[in-house]
């Protein structure tokens, strides 16, 4: 028996019996991490828990890759990143299907039913008491755990690069930014980072020697001596600098230096002087580029009313175009300018020479998604006191030309991305956020669940479509059935008898309110209500394929649920604060008089009594299947109420095969709710306010 | 002999503490759950993030340790059993537990994280909610004893546990001290639905290990707090002192870890203002009442 991910470790006799105490642990303290979420294998009557599954909040902490294929080949990839942050020794499990490229082979893999993930487990479980220490392990190398860097310019994230160099739209330096090597710069100008996105952030990829990594990874130098090349993490021997990976950096070491080939001497030197529009301090008499940010110079008073940007103290600029070296201002008050050393008479600060000002340093304004500790530490052969930039310890020189947040307060923005694989969202989605502080400024939201086209592979027989619209989407596969099955009758003018009808409605109605109770046990994962996830979420095992007598007998525990979380006090409260819709108009799911997020659980609530009551009235369900329509044509559309709103289909039949086919799902619509509810919201609210919406990732096109 | 005992009680209190922090999160009582996990995480790789603070990264967890175990050793567990009787014992407990932002920012530094950074700087927004309230209480507690001493403050207790002499000031003490060992409902910088473990997030393997244990330390030691500011400590009929204490430690735990299981997680705004408009003024109304009944009612 051998395991993929086992640990490597050294043989020693003495050992052994602890390594086999340590590998009888390891098997019974089993932390999983789903993929694509618990979401989808509750949906599929997977009891994890039951099965000796602890649930773990990031790859870090998981032991176990539950895969339930098949999976979209954008959720693979970010599987495969999840899998390489994974701490050694590692299991995959597949349920489902065995096509996870790139991830390894699974080591057990099963059907995707609790029988099978019981036996999986023993399986499991006998595989990591043995194996789980290899004397020899393989690495795990696939592209999407490699890592590259592209630039990026910090004002215009969409300006992505592969090459270091200026923004052609405000002519900064691009900062650095790393990103999956698998992907290609996408359509979307964040959307590469969101494959980071499976728990750790900006460090997504993890360091340890053991684990795969992209080339550069495996060689590292120092920012400010490119010559100084090592194998190893540590320090600069000549400045001690934290040595970075190769690749980097690279373009720190040009600070300075490289803008000079962009310079063009107009001749009329002299009579004007150039300035930088977010760096006052930095004069010269021609054209170019900021030593510092790299901005394209303008013509000295020219910069003074840079889009308001409200550093107020440029207004006051009147440079002489002196800015020779024999010329001093104030690192606090760059408006004060002398011709002779001295002190400010605003500050009594020491006045600095203008030239050193600005070969200052790097004012990396940009470093986003973490604090990058080396970006403090610039300037070449030079004192401590010379290197640190002339605005040290100014907070105007230091937030100057950061984005302002809309308190006034400036702090560092940063990306990050929440998802795939976040235990506060539903498997799938990617809400990227750009936080200021831990207020969120804008959010960007995607799925890696969506998979296109409908009929990319050409006209399909009607059953056939049937199924593989309900495949699709595997958190509400009987709405979808029922929604192609209207649509194709209504196309070929078929029409079911009253009984089918009624048993269809049935299914319908179990499932919206199974889809709540999915959802609300989402909700306590997310606000830390433990009790109320697992009650909602075995209430939904029982209630997912009951029949009608099962169904009544459910009504009071559903109503019982139902009373008591109205009348959590501290719930309601925390809820109502969030998530108000802008516009009610454009929200089609269950909703009621009050649009804020708590209205949306009191509605939801009330949409699933109502549904099971329903459920349980009828005298039979049956999962929709498509009534024989011969080779029958024609054009038809069909609207249906799913638990997270309404969603339409429109067919075309031609001779009984459909052709075309245009589906409008109530989560492609409601994500568009995702940044007005989040703006200038705190992360918590904001993302409470994402969860309110149930969004159903599968439903959103990728 | 007494350093022995201890040590032992720490270490039997610690795991209590986890297994009953297992039952409150699961719902299953398993009591070698805790021994079975702590062995996983040794076999586990402890994984050094690419760009961390080393400095940062590994001291956190040991800190958060060493912190909640000195904050222990002032609180006596029967009378002579006690690691340190300071004078100052109450004063020495908070100081010591000031440590305990100071490891958690370190730890959401560390590692170079989104989500740790964020999560380490939520703690301490929620320092500055509930500080005030972990002192004023202690001070009303110190009142009543006329000493700052734990062994005092217990002795105090003799006629009526300080539970029902000032209930105001435990249920604010409460509460604080449950902020304090970032339990739930309070679990800000380590939530999993909103930052997938935030600080704790990067720390696998050995490392990871530390950090719990130094979790359930600082239960333990608010727990023990708790039992010795105001349900009398080892007092009680029949039992020896120790188990007394013992048994009322576990109670205060189970209520604590299972009581904030039952509500949502606080936003940090929400906590800030009921710390400050809600729960300032009635520690001050608490000192306040206090000091009157000091004074009117003779000892």
């Amino acid at each position: 028996m051998t395991m993929e991910g086992a640990r490597e470790f050294t043989p020693l006799p003495i050992f052994g019996a602890l390594r086999r105490l340590v590998a009888g642990a390891l098997a019974r303290d089993l932390r999983a991490l789903v993929v694509p979420g618990p979401d989808v294998a509750r949906a599929l009557g997977l009891d994890l828990e039951a099965a000796g599954l602890i649930p773990a909040e990031g790859p870090r902490q998981a032991s176990v890759l539950v895969v339930i294929a098949p999976l979209p080949g954008k959720l693979r990839d970010a599987a495969s990143v999840a899998y390489a942050q994974m701490p050694r020794p590692r299991a995959l499990l597949a349920l489902g299907g065995n096509k996870l490229s790139p991830l390894p082979a699974p080591d057990i893999s099963a059907e995707p039913t609790q029988a099978g993930l019981e036996t999986a487990m023993r399986q499991l479980r006998a595989l990591i008491s043995h194996a789980s220490f290899a004397e020899r392990v393989s690495e795990y190398s696939a592209p999407t755990v490699q890592s590259r860097i592209v630039y990026t310019c910090p004002m215009h994230p969409e300006i992505v690069s592969d090459e270091p160099g200026n923004c052609p739209k405000c002519g900064m330096f691009l900062v650095p930014r790393e990103t999956s090597a698998a992907l290609q710069p996408p359509a979307h100008e964040h959307g590469t980072s969101s494959m980071a996105a499976a728990a750790i952030a900006p460090d997504a990829h993890d360091a340890n020697p053991d684990h795969a990594h992209g080339s550069e990874a495996n060689s590292y130098t120092c920012p400010m001596h490119p010559e100084v090349i090592s194998d190893q993490p540590g320090n600069c021997p000549k400045c001690g600098m934290t040595l970075v990976p190769a690749g980097k950096d690279e373009n720190h070491a040009g600070h300075g230096h490289d803008h000079s080939a962009h310079h063009h001497h107009d001749s009329q030197a002299g009579a004007n002087s150039y300035t930088c529009p977010m760096h006052p301090e930095v004069t010269s008499d021609q054209p170019g580029n900021c030593p510092k940010c790299g901005m394209t110079l303008v013509p000295a008073g020219e910069g003074e009313n840079h889009a308001g940007h409200g550093h107020d103290h440029s207004a006051h600029h009147h440079h002489d175009s002196q800015a020779g070296a024999n010329s001093y201002t104030c690192p606090m008050h760059p408006e004060v300018i002398s011709d002779q050393p001295g002190n400010c008479p605003k500050c009594g600060m020491t006045l600095v020479p203008v030239e050193e000002a600005s070969t200052g340093g790097p004012g990396d304004h940009a470093s986003q998604g973490g604090h990058d500790h080396a970006a403090m530490q610039e300037g070449e052969e030079t004192g401590w006191l010379e290197r640190i930039e002339p605005g040290f310890m100014s907070m105007v020189e230091m937030t100057q030309g950061a984005p302002r947040s809309s308190d006034g307060l400036q702090m560092e923005w940063i990306t990050v991305p929440f998802g795939p694989f976040f235990p506060g969202l539903p498997g799938g989605l990617v809400v990227e956020f750009l936080l200021d502080g831990d207020t969120v400024v804008e959010a960007r939201t995607t799925s890696l669940a969506g998979r296109g086209d409908l009929l990319a592979e050409g006209p399909m027989p009607a059953a056939g479509f049937v199924d593989m619209l309900g495949a699709r989407m595997p958190l509400a596969p009987v709405s979808y059935r029922l929604l192609a099955c209207r649509a194709i009758e209504s196309a070929a003018g078929a029409r079911p008898g009253a009984e089918t009808e009624a048993a269809r409605d049935a299914a319908l109605a179990r499932e919206r309110a199974a889809s709540h109770l999915l959802w609300l046990a989402q909700l306590g994962r997310q606000l830390g209500l433990p009790r109320i996830e697992s009650r909602a979420a075995a209430l939904h095992r029982t209630l997912r394929r009951a029949d009608p007598q099962d169904l009544r007998a459910q009504i009071p525990a559903i109503r019982r649920l139902s009373r008591q979380l109205a009348a959590a006090r501290l719930l309601t409260r925390r809820l109502r604060a969030v998530g108000d819709l802008p516009d009610p108009a454009a929200w089609t799911g269950p909703a009621g008089p009050d649009h804020s997020a708590a209205g949306r659980l009191a509605a939801r609530l009330a949409d699933m009594e109502q549904a099971l009551e329903a459920a349980a009235a009828a005298p039979a369900l049956a999962i929709p299947a498509v009534q024989e329509i011969g080779a029958a044509s024609g054009h038809g559309h069909a609207m249906i109420e799913t638990a997270r709103g309404t969603a339409h289909l429109h067919v075309t039949l031609k001779a009984g095969r459909v052709s075309s086919a245009r589906l409008q799902t109530p989560s492609a619509a409601h994500v568009a709710l995702v940044g007005p509810l989040t703006a200038q919201h705190e992360l918590a609210d904001a993302l409470v306010a994402v969860a309110s919406l149930d969004l159903d990732p599968w439903e959103i096109d990728a | 002999m007494t350093g022995l005992v201890l040590a032992v009680a720490l270490g039997l209190g610690a795991y209590g503490v986890a297994v009953l922090e297992h039952w409150a999160s699961t719902g299953r009582f398993r009591v070698a759950g805790p021994a079975i996990s702590a062995l996983a995480l040794l076999g586990r790789e402890s994984i050094l993030p690419r760009k961390p603070d080393r400095l940062f990264f590994e001291t956190a967890p040991v800190l958060l340790l060493v912190a909640a175990v000195l904050s222990l050793a002032v609180l006596p567990l029967a009378p002579g059993l006690i690691a340190a009787d300071l004078a100052t014992g109450a004063l020495a407990f908070n100081a010591a537990l000031a440590y305990v932002l100071v490891a958690l920012i370190m730890a959401g530094w560390g590692p170079d994280g989104a989500y740790g950074m964020i999560g380490g700087w939520r703690f301490l927004g929620q320092l500055i909610a509930y500080a005030m309230l972990v002192v004023m209480p202690i001070t009303a507690v110190a009142m009543r004893a006329e000493s700052l001493s734990t062994v005092q403050i217990v002795a105090s207790q003799e006629g009526l546990w300080n539970i029902a002499y000032q209930p105001l000031g435990f249920a604010l003490f409460a509460l604080a001290g449950m902020a304090m060992a970032f339990a739930p409902p309070f679990d800000l910088p380590t939530a999993a639905g909103d930052l997938a473990g935030g600080v704790e997030a990067e720390y696998t393997g050995v490392r990871r290990l530390v950090f719990r244990l130094g979790r359930m330390v600082l239960i333990l030691s608010v727990a023990s707090a708790m039992t010795v500011f105001y349900l009398g400590g080892w007092l009680g009929p029949w039992l020896p002192g120790w188990a007394w204490s013992a048994a009322k430690i576990l109670a205060v735990a189970s209520a604590m870890l299972l009581g904030g299981r039952m509500v949502p997680r606080l936003r940090e705004a929400a906590l800030l203002e009921w710390s400050w408009k809600l729960g300032i003024p009635l520690a001050l109304a608490n000192i306040f009442i206090v000091g009157l009944i000091v004074l009117v009612v003779p000892t």
